[in-house]
């Protein structure tokens, strides 16, 4: 039996996020994801390490996910990609790309969409390319499992996909080496490949989080640029606050499997409203700022199978109570575009 | 008041060798050239720069693991550039380090309690019972309870470990830890954690750090100075609160616009740096950052800047580092009240919890 059909649909009142200063929300998002469950048989039993996520990306638009190592946001990425390494699989809920079903795909039918609708850049570039083959034969290789042209056009896109991503001298870097290349470089040839079909949807996991701050720098402003000259949505993960506040239009801050607060994202960042949420934004060290201690949240996360009962979040929330300890709540809309799975929200009110 | 570690014109240079049988040099990669830092009892110095400045190989000269290529290295004092393995063993105690990567830094096949004696039983201090009593109470002070002695490295999530190695660079009470970017690999959260502890061990043993890191937001909370690297060179230190309000150097002033700043509000413009650090094997003539400089003029191509005082205990090198135009960050950008007062709240129910006994903080 499905794991999902077990449990019960929590919020289905609320599937789009209304882009910052947007006057209605998006009439076709490119993305739309509802009630995603990624399961993994493991001898203890199923366990969940994405568990009932809802989400939308409108096109051009920028969705940031963020949260603690082991929150679940790689697994999100690739249930979204198809990717999921045995023995898990998505078991409920449903992913649409620009209106097309994903989850019961083919596996032949999802390959023609991945890199061509939608594509994925890693953190880390160097682990993610082929240290034997040049970096043109590897775009010219993505390109070529999607398109069917001779091989001189190929080569022609493969050198238009560098210089789309500002690489100086790509006649010449086509037929260079990874290794001969920068940290920035390799992840400019990652965006290149990835973008090099024109995907819909791309889903950045952690790009600059391996990269110095002014490389990184570079890349978000790059990202930027090429949004707005392709139009492309983005998901962009990471654990890096400074990053979302620069790149995303909205937030989803994860918990433990679930989203647990999704705003606007000048509303997380002045008006976090769940505990979680509020800790992230106290915990991030600010060179704005001139107090010392950092506000902490105390403990981990919990793995996915040892869930307490209640709000997941409940033994590490100053503000529990015990209604948090009996019933977990559900993601329920605050304010226009900004849900949250809180029963002390808001906090002032409730703690 | 003697300096505890003093480092003097320090030098670290790796010839390259090309050819199997032919060996023959072809380069030399200059990763430490020419630094002079001191530290004093109690005090916290952040050393900054991006990857490949040779930063960590700064680090690895102050303790003496690797051989310096010239320069002085003074320890209280004291000249120990010269000194053999046995002659640096006193030293060993008052040095201690703590590595990036917590799980690559611990023996997973040692216990904890294995872990945190090793220091004492290298160094012949106590009997098992006085090492088994200091175990225990190494992981009281970093946070960890007693029982966890018998654990092993693989039972701890990463800020477990990395407190781990802060307990064991602890045993046996040094006088200056080196922390070769002990929370770069943390999440968000835990190194708040760890920075706090750190702060607190500092304050209740009255450390001294050097700190290597190149997460500018995380220095700004830690350190008393801050020395900005570059290429192997030191381009500008300064007391952080200088630094970090009037920076002097162009390199200086372009890190601190690169990092992200998190206010959705104010975006950053333009990146302020193109391309990528030059090889430490071919260093550009002249002052070495010219050619990623924004106001780099024809001297700079042909002179190299010094390291010159331009202000109370700020040093730059550049030679325009009286004119360049002033920055500042974001002298306004606070926290949304709204925000400060929830955080307010955050900080009054979490003492509230942590007195009532019922988290596992």
């Amino acid at each position: 039996m499905p794991l999902a059909a077990a449990r019960p649909i929590r919020n289905p009142a609320d599937p789009v996020i209304v882009p910052r200063g947007a006057a209605a929300p998006d009439p076709a998002p490119v993305l739309e994801v509802r009630d995603l469950v990624t399961t993994f048989a493991t001898p203890r039993g199923g366990i969940r390490p994405v568990d009932g996520v809802s989400l939308a990306v409108p096109p051009g638009r920028t969705l940031g996910i963020v949260g603690e190592s082991g929150c679940g946001k790689s697994m999100l990425s690739l249930s979204l990609m198809g990717l999921v390494p045995a023995p898990g699989r998505v078991t409920g809920g449903s992913i649409r790309l620009e209106g097309r079903e994903l989850v019961g795909l083919a596996p032949g039918a999802f390959r023609r969409l991945r890199g061509h609708r939608i594509a994925m850049i890693f953190q880390e570039p160097m682990t993610s390319l082929n240290p034997v083959h040049t970096v043109g034969y590897q775009i010219v290789e993505a390109l070529a499992g999607h398109e069917k042209l001779p091989a001189r056009a190929l080569k022609e896109k493969a050198i238009a996909a560098l210089r789309q991503v500002r690489i100086p001298a790509p006649e010449r870097r086509f037929d260079e080496y990874p290794h001969q290349l920068s940290g920035g470089m390799r992840q400019r040839v990652m965006l290149a490949m990835a973008l090099a079909c024109r995907p819909a949807l791309l889903i950045a996991d952690e790009p600059t989080t391996a990269l110095d701050v002014t490389i990184q720098a570079q890349i978000l402003d790059l990202l930027r640029e090429l949004q707005a000259e392709t139009g492309m949505a983005m998901i962009l993960i990471t654990h890096d606050l400074g990053v979302v506040a620069q790149v995303a239009d909205e937030v989803a801050v994860m918990y433990a499997g679930r989203i647990v607060e999704r705003a606007p994202v000048a509303a997380i960042f002045d008006d976090p409203q769940h505990p979680y949420t509020i800790g992230l934004m106290g915990a991030m060290p600010r060179m704005e700022d001139e107090r010392d201690r950092l506000v902490v949240i105390g403990g981990t996360v919990p793995p996915p199978f040892a869930l307490p009962a209640g709000c997941r979040f409940n033994p590490r929330c100053p503000f529990a109570g015990q209604a948090c300890r009996d019933a977990d709540p559900p993601l329920a809309g605050l304010a226009p575009g900004h849900a949250v799975a809180c029963w002390k929200a808001p906090v002032e009110a409730h703690g | 008041m003697t300096p505890l570690l003093e480092l003097d014109d320090v030098r670290k240079h790796y010839p390259v060798h090309q050819g199997l049988i032919l060996r023959r040099q072809v380069g030399i990669v200059r990763a430490v050239d020419g630094v002079s830092l001191r530290i004093a009892v109690g005090e916290t110095l952040a050393v900054v720069g991006e990857s490949g400045c040779g930063k960590s190989t700064l680090a690895r000269l102050a303790l003496r693991l690797i051989e310096p290529s010239g320069g002085t290295i003074r320890v209280e004092g004291r000249d120990v550039t010269r000194d053999g393995r046995a002659a640096l063993r006193p030293l060993r105690r008052q040095m201690q380090v703590i590595f990036q990567d917590p799980f690559a830094s611990l023996n997973p096949r040692m216990s904890v309690e294995e872990i945190l004696a090793e220091p004492m039983l290298v160094h012949g201090i106590g009997d098992a019972a006085s090492r088994a009593a200091r175990v225990r109470e190494l992981l009281g002070l970093v946070g960890l309870a007693s029982y966890h002695a018998d654990r092993f490295p693989h039972e701890f999530s990463g800020g477990q470990r990395q407190r781990i190695g802060i307990a064991r660079a602890l045993a046996l009470s040094p006088k200056l830890i080196v922390c070769d970017e002990p929370v770069s690999a943390l999440d968000v959260s835990i190194q708040a954690q760890v920075v706090n502890l750190l702060k607190d061990l500092q304050a209740e043993f009255g450390l001294a750090y050097l700190f290597i890191s190149h997460g500018l937001a995380v220095v700004k909370h830690m350190a008393d100075r801050v020395a900005v690297m570059y290429l192997g060179q030191v381009v500008e230190t300064a007391p952080a609160k200088v630094l970090y309000a009037n920076p002097r150097h162009p390199y200086t002033q372009a890190l601190l616009s690169a990092a992200p700043v998190p206010d959705p509000t104010r975006r950053n413009a333009r990146p302020a740096l193109d391309g990528d650090v030059p090889s430490p094997m071919n260093p550009p003539p002249g002052c070495r950052f010219h050619t990623r400089c924004t106001v780099a003029q024809a001297r700079c191509r042909e002179e190299a800047p010094g390291l010159r005082p331009i202000g109370a205990g700020h040093e730059a090198a550049c030679h325009f580092a009286e004119t360049i135009p002033a920055f500042t960050r974001f002298g306004d950008s606070v926290r949304h009240p709204r925000l400060q007062a929830r955080l307010a709240l955050y900080e009054q129910k979490r003492a509230a919890m942590n007195a009532a006994g019922t988290t596992a903080a």
